[in-house]
């Protein structure tokens, strides 16, 4: 960004944030992404051919504060296309504030700011010309304790094509609620129910209509914030299915707690831990390490990363 | 030491003791027998009142029962025409006022506050300073009506009418309205909020999807509470016009003229009246009490229209 003249930059800005409104994101011009300059960058490109240019976040320099409190200091990394990032860590190191940057969510919070660079598709998301609705439309979100909608099934699924204008139909609204629930694997147990309360679902239930619900809208990227926290093994294996099944078309972002899940399911793993700030006695959330997951999990280069998988620490 | 001994209590047979040792928890049942005593007491005094008064209002009731409703006010107790026809449609339109003044700008200003308002000491000031309101004594809004609606915007009201009385009690019960409809927003679920946000609504569609269907139950039942005890208060309607004598004719219901009429009556004005009564004409006493009936069966059926409302939206909120 340094590099780029003020004029150059604004006319990027315009021309990126008129692709994310037309949805024609496939169109958008490829990506540099070495610029970043970052080693482990090159690394992890070197050895992933399939994700060159490819990417849908890039993060520099990211840092994310709760009033005076730093939570994450200069996370810098990048999530490729059609894979599934992991964020593991011990409590408190930062990785569901960094997920939460992603779709804006974090804008709810009124004290919570966010600085560096953080660019979805080329387009800054923090910029005040992006719309933050926006966003979130093309980066849906699943939460970790599922929170359907006091609705019915149907009503839940046709929420988000309904406020957002995709479907007026009631002919399409039918179409998108059956494939959605049929991509998170729901279809079959409920469609005799679909008016009845989604509240009387299961848990595990709950949250795969969640994903439906999050999925209705056709997004770009899945943001799941430990979706299986809350849910029995059993349960938590048909996320995990599910996620592999839709891997195909979203990218999906992972916050978790169960570092046997970031290694079953993700290709590239991002390890956070806590760090003590001396200065001020406050613990901030660091981005340790970044890499393929087999690579975090078994040749990891950070000490503290190796600490954390082999489970010695945290 | 002490670990010693616990060791020792592991045996099978103490620990077998120490379980059948039911001791009687006394400190625990005192608690539970004072609050017992203290529900007792007010659901006592309440039983005593109503009782009270239904005994007094007794021949009253029975003796003509459509007659007291549609009769008007009399020098008289004895008069066969006398009733609370008037106050009974003063009250009903002061109602209307309320319902039609206070409950949009409360519910509005409390959507305000818990979604919009930034939360810094500005907002701070303006919540501390509506639950000030909520206790300011009503004779105080009294005067603000007979000097703002009564006297300053007397063109608009019609002076001492039905309609500055409303707008009254309108203000006086908006703070109270604010703090409920307030708290029932507060208490919507945050993922619901979220999962809105989450799939690209923007926050007008999840405040009318999410928040207000949620708190609707909450807001229904705080708002028309409110609304009771406003329409039982006496004080700001004695100042803001409300009179015995020199009434109008007895206009119907839905005679939209009545509100700007000058002068009017409502019900707990007319108990205030006839009590005062009752002291050259001891009929009035009874009077008064029937009076009350009239409007206990007023709020009692304002009430349940509340908890219908509620039990409706709870259902549709699933």
């Amino acid at each position: 960004m340094d590099t780029v003249s003020e004029s150059v930059w604004t006319d990027r800005v315009e021309a990126a944030t008129e692709t994310i409104r037309t949805g024609q994101m496939e169109q958008a011009e490829p990506q540099a992404a070495p610029r970043l300059g970052q080693d482990l960058d090159r690394a992890v490109q070197s050895d992933a051919p399939d994700a060159t240019g490819d990417a849908v976040f890039e993060v520099e320099d990211l840092n994310v504060y709760y009033g005076d409190f730093r939570a994450v200091q200069d996370a810098t990394f990048t999530v490729y296309k059609r894979e599934i990032t992991a964020m593991i860590g011990p409590s408190g190191c930062g990785k569901t504030s960094v997920l939460r940057c992603f779709n804006r969510m974090n804008d709810l919070i009124p004290t919570a700011r966010v600085e560096g660079r953080l660019d979805f598709h080329n387009v800054p998301i923090y910029d005040p010309r992006v719309d933050p609705v926006e966003v979130r439309r093309r980066i849906g979100m699943v939460f970790q304790k599922p929170n359907p909608f006091p609705k019915s099934v149907y009503d839940n699924i046709a929420f988000g094509p309904r406020v957002t204008g995709m479907a007026k139909k009631k002919s399409d609204l039918d179409d998108i609620v059956e494939r959605s629930l049929g991509r998170s694997a729901l279809w079959d147990e409920v469609k005799d129910r679909l008016k009845d309360s989604a509240l009387g679902l299961s848990g595990g239930q709950q949250q795969r209509l969640c994903i439906a619900r999050a999925i209705a809208v056709d997004p770009d990227v899945l943001l799941m914030d430990e979706p299986c926290s809350a849910l029995d093994p059993i349960a938590t294996t048909r996320i995990e299915d599910l996620m592999q099944e839709i891997k195909d078309d979203y990218t999906i972002v992972i916050v978790t707690h169960n570092m046997q899940q970031a290694a079953r399911i993700s290709n590239r793993t991002a390890f956070f831990t806590a760090q003590l700030d001396s200065t001020n006695d406050q613990r901030c959330g660091l981005l340790v390490e970044y890499d393929r997951t087999e690579t975090i999990f078994s040749n990891p280069s950070d000490e503290r990363t190796e600490n954390y998988v082999t489970g010695r620490f945290g | 030491m002490a670990k010693a001994r616990l060791i020792g209590d592991r045996t099978n047979k103490m620990m077998v003791q120490a379980m059948e040792r039911r001791a009687t928890d006394v400190r625990g049942r005192v608690f539970h027998v004072t609050l017992l005593v203290t529900l007792l007491i007010s659901l006592f005094i309440l039983a005593v009142l109503i009782v009270d008064v239904v005994i007094d209002s007794w021949g009253f009731l029975t003796g003509r029962p459509g007659g007291f409703l549609s009769g008007t006010m009399r020098s008289l107790s004895d008069d066969p025409k006398l009733g609370v026809h008037q106050a009974l449609v003063g009250t009903f339109w002061i109602a209307v006022f309320v319902a039609v003044l206070a409950f949009p700008i409360g519910i509005g200003a409390a959507i305000w506050l818990e979604e919009y308002a930034l939360k810094n000491w500005f907002t701070r000031f303006i919540e501390l300073n509506i639950r000030n309101l909520a206790g300011v004594p009503s004779i105080v809004y009294g005067l603000l009506g007979l000097f703002l609606f009564v006297k300053s915007l007397e063109g608009l009201t019609g002076g001492k009418s039905i309609a500055s009385a409303g707008i009254t009690l309108a203000i006086l019960v908006l703070p109270i309205v604010i703090i409920t409809a307030q708290e029932a927003i507060r208490a919507v679920p945050q993922g619901l909020k979220e999962g809105a946000y989450g799939v690209g609504a923007t926050k007008w569609t999840m405040i009318r999807s999410q928040v207000l269907p949620y708190a609707a139950p909450g807001i229904f039942t705080g708002t028309l509470l409110s609304m009771s005890r406003g329409i039982g208060e006496a004080a700001p309607l004695l100042l803001v016009g409300a009179v015995s004598g020199r009434l109008g004719s007895d206009s119907g219901f839905f005679d939209l003229s009545s509100v700007t009429a000058e002068h009017f009556m409502a019900m707990p004005v007319i108990i205030v009246e006839w009590v005062q009564n009752s002291g050259r004409d001891p009929g009035f006493a009874e009077a008064a009490a029937a009076a009350i009936v009239v409007l206990l069966v007023f709020v009692i059926l304002m009430n349940a229209a509340a908890i219908i409302l509620r039990n409706h939206f709870e259902k549709k909120r699933g």
